[in-house]
């Protein structure tokens, strides 16, 4: 345990700690805020938000067809409220606008004419009004709730015309999802849109960190000449365990660290709510393969971002400790990293789902995870036969 | 000239040197995929150019046209060029200016001083407009893709690759003595700390070496691929060659001198040179502060990435002077790199920016590099 302890410390340098924390806050402002900061990222999205949250408060994780009446009867006595509304407002009366159906129907008219004619410009104004903070955003809201309610009602036609399924595995899913209640599931797709944005970002900061962290290690300790002086002790070239233990320790502490801080962040926008939601939906969004509440999701993203990190710790391992200088040892490393950061922002961008690209390219569903525990397994791997062959390697 | 040698017999024997950029060109062999399904339009487009010449504006172009087969691509092509378009005559490059300037809310003295930026653009944008280069066909509408696969994508990533390779080969230069144990031995020589000399000098060559080497094959197979050598004639402010600034705002790719894409290229692949000895003396800044190598890199890495933070944190606290000021740096001009040479919209306020700017950073970092050797040569070693 002496050993290990001592092992660890050599990692854990003030100086190259004080690096990870400017470029952690560095790379934080710079791709990671905007996720916390503007989520859900204005209008329209903010209405979908609070209409999913608003529904999961009311009838629970799915929308059974009796909850599917009462919100339609609230979203009918949401328009009587806007109706009564516009029917006392003297702008929209200019117009001949007494209703919400009167407005669409005004909306439909206007739209499509030349951008600066009167006509457009009047219909500018009044949406303006009504979409702007004087109602409270009620446009948005009526449209977004009429929209969600529309999704429920052809959530079967949606799944059998938008999941074009190509492969067998596909197909099955195709039909469990028909006959499943996980179609009626209530799930604002923004909160996995918004974590995979999120975790993208932060898996890459954490590969970054391991290879900061660890790669000076080998090569350090080769340069300062102490296998010489270890592998003569007690302890021998046993010391090789302990070091790479060290390594795959420090990527643990590492990700528990950016858990802790990315993970805390990401709490305060509130997504915490959906935990136990089931993340297929029918308010449209990407096609799940696995039945997974959002908790499980984040668990399974947190996990991918885990293995990544312990591969990248191994094999930063065999190529730091083959390294005789820290740039020969960045040299080796960079390339890898590069590869990581790749592999990274393949498995975190919408994982388990048919949006993602690397699924398009293969169609193995689950081949994110495959992914990343095959990262885990060579860099792991590449690390222990190292640690095996430096135990027979000769000193000089 | 001796100890020069030696430095540079170091660098280049570095193994991982060469495994490096076999690596970095591996990379640049899956970009040249990236827009491998515009190959064969641009494949077509090359085979017809001695047939209907450049010009969409000149007569023998849909003359020539007409005598070519009839094909999917000559259809398509004939509709693009059927109404030949300058898109600079009439343009109005205040406007532009105008609608840059309220992406991001700028005001005051730097919203005049970019102003005075579009100001100067009009004469260039009118004269380019009465010569008639926007009716260069380049590669018809496929001349956007074409030039962000050729200088975003492609020669971005040599570039990226080369700067990266500098920084490291410059911090291995200066660190060998510390990192073998050697420092005391080497600077207690005759040649003492000037030995510093040969090491800049072997990393500024080793540094160039290795960025012609990444350009020229990074470039001679996009040549082969994609027919660049065919296009070397065209003017790169084509009708057909845009920036998208925001999905609202398109402007065209307006050089503030005509440019030949061959002429382009040229000047590109210069400055970045230019770029690359920046880079090599800010390493050395860096190496000579720091005896640990490791610590040096480190500290290079975070100032670049500060340089692109503050810039980004000074635009969104509303200080200008902190943000146009930022965008000089080496960091902001090796980033905007794709649109070198032109009004660089938003990331400039000056004509030429990208030029002025490697200029003043070659001095700065000259000069710092000048005061880091003169504390060094002060230093007590031991």
């Amino acid at each position: 345990m002496r050993i290990l302890y001592h092992e660890l410390r050599k990692i854990w340098r003030p100086a190259t700690l004080l690096v990870l924390l400017a470029l952690g806050v560095m790379h934080y402002y710079l791709l990671m805020d905007f996720n916390i900061r503007l989520f859900p990222n204005g209008h329209p999205a903010a209405e979908q938000y609070q209409t999913a949250r608003e529904w999961t408060e009311k009838y629970g994780f799915t929308m059974e067809p009796e909850e599917y009446a009462d919100a339609k009867a609230e979203y009918e006595a949401m328009v009587a409220a806007v109706d009564a509304r516009l029917a006392s407002d003297p702008r929209f009366e200019q117009c001949g606008i007494a209703s919400w159906k009167e407005y669409q129907a005004f909306q439909e008219q206007s739209v499509f004419q030349e951008s600066g004619s009167a006509a457009y410009e009047a219909y500018m104004e009044l949406r303006a009004l009504l979409f702007g903070e004087e109602y409270g955003f009620a446009g948005y809201r009526l449209e977004e709730r009429s929209n969600a309610l529309v999704d429920y009602e052809f959530r079967q036609t949606w799944v059998t015309k938008a999941l074009a399924a190509q492969t067998p595995a596909e197909q099955a899913r195709k039909e469990e999802l028909l006959t499943s209640p996980r179609i009626n599931g209530i799930f604002p797709h923004i909160c996995a849109d918004n974590l995979s944005e999120y975790l993208c970002w932060a898996g890459i900061f954490a590969i970054l960190s391991t290879v900061i962290l660890l790669t000076p290690c080998g090569a350090r300790e080769n340069l300062s000449r102490m296998p010489a002086e270890q592998w003569p002790t007690r302890t021998g070239r046993g010391v090789c365990r302990y070091q790479f233990a060290a390594m795959l320790l420090s990527a643990a502490a590492l990700f528990l660290l950016e858990l802790l801080i990315f993970g805390g962040i990401y709490t305060t926008n509130g997504t915490g709510f959906f935990w136990n939601s089931p993340t297929q939906t029918f308010l449209l969004g990407d096609f799940f393969w696995f039945d997974l509440t959002y908790g499980q999701y984040v668990l399974c993203f947190l996990g991918m971002v885990f293995l990544l990190m312990l591969g990248t710790a191994g094999a930063v391992f065999a190529l730091s400790y083959t390294s005789t200088s820290t740039i020969s040892a960045l040299l080796k490393v960079l390339p890898l990293t590069v590869a990581l950061i790749f592999a990274a922002a393949a498995v975190t961008s919408h994982p388990f789902t048919d949006a993602n690209e690397l699924y398009r390219h293969t169609r193995i569903m689950g081949v994110e995870g495959i992914l990343c525990g095959l990262i885990w397994l060579l860099g792991v791997s590449a690390g222990a036969a190292y640690m095996c062959s430096r135990r027979r390697k000769e000193l000089f | 000239m001796r100890l020069y040698r030696f430095e540079l017999q170091k660098l280049l024997k570095l193994p991982m040197l060469w495994g490096f950029l076999v690596l970095s060109l591996a990379l640049n062999g899956l970009f040249l995929m990236a827009d491998i399904y515009d190959a064969p339009w641009t494949e077509y487009v090359a085979s017809i150019l001695p047939v209907t010449g450049q010009r969409t504006d000149d007569p023998a172009f849909p003359a020539g046209l007409k005598t070519l087969p009839d094909t999917p691509f000559r259809t398509v092509l004939a509709e693009q060029t059927a109404e030949p378009q300058n898109v600079l005559e009439g343009f109005d490059t205040a406007r532009l200016g105008q609608q840059e300037a309220g992406l991001i809310g700028v005001t005051g003295k730097w919203a005049e001083r970019v102003a005075k930026k579009y100001e100067a653009l009009q004469p260039v944008a009118d004269e380019m407009a009465a010569s008639g280069v926007a009716y260069d066909l380049y590669a018809g509408e496929g001349t956007h893709d074409y030039q962000v696969h050729l200088t975003g994508i492609m020669y971005h990533a040599a570039l990226s690759e080369a700067l990266l390779l500098a920084v490291l080969l410059t911090l291995y230069a200066f660190g060998y003595e510390v990192q073998n144990g050697t420092d005391l031995l080497v600077f207690s020589t005759r040649s003492g700390r000037c030995i510093n000399r040969a090491k800049l000098a072997a990393a500024l060559t080793a540094s160039l070496l290795c960025y012609v080497l990444l350009c020229v094959c990074t470039l001679i197979p996009f040549a082969v691929v994609y027919h660049l050598r065919d296009f070397l004639s065209m003017n790169v402010s084509s009708s057909f060659n845009y920036v998208r600034v925001s999905p609202a705002l398109v402007k065209p790719f307006l050089t503030w001198k005509p440019f030949t894409l061959a002429g382009y290229l040229g000047a590109t692949l210069a400055l970045g040179a230019a770029l690359t000895v920046v880079f090599v003396l800010f390493a050395a800044v860096c190496g000579l502060l720091l005896r640990n190598t490791y610590l040096a890199f480190l500290a290079w890495f975070v100032t670049a990435v500060g340089m692109l933070a503050l810039t980004v944190f000074c635009g969104d606290i509303g200080f200008w002077d902190g943000y146009f000021l930022g965008m000089c740096l080496p960091v902001p001009v090796w980033l905007h790199q794709q649109h070198w040479f032109t009004d660089m919209g938003i990331a400039g306020f000056l004509p030429w920016q990208e030029t002025l700017c490697t200029a003043g950073g070659l001095a700065g970092f000259a000069a710092l590099t000048l005061l880091a050797a003169r504390r060094f040569q002060r230093k007590d070693l031991t």
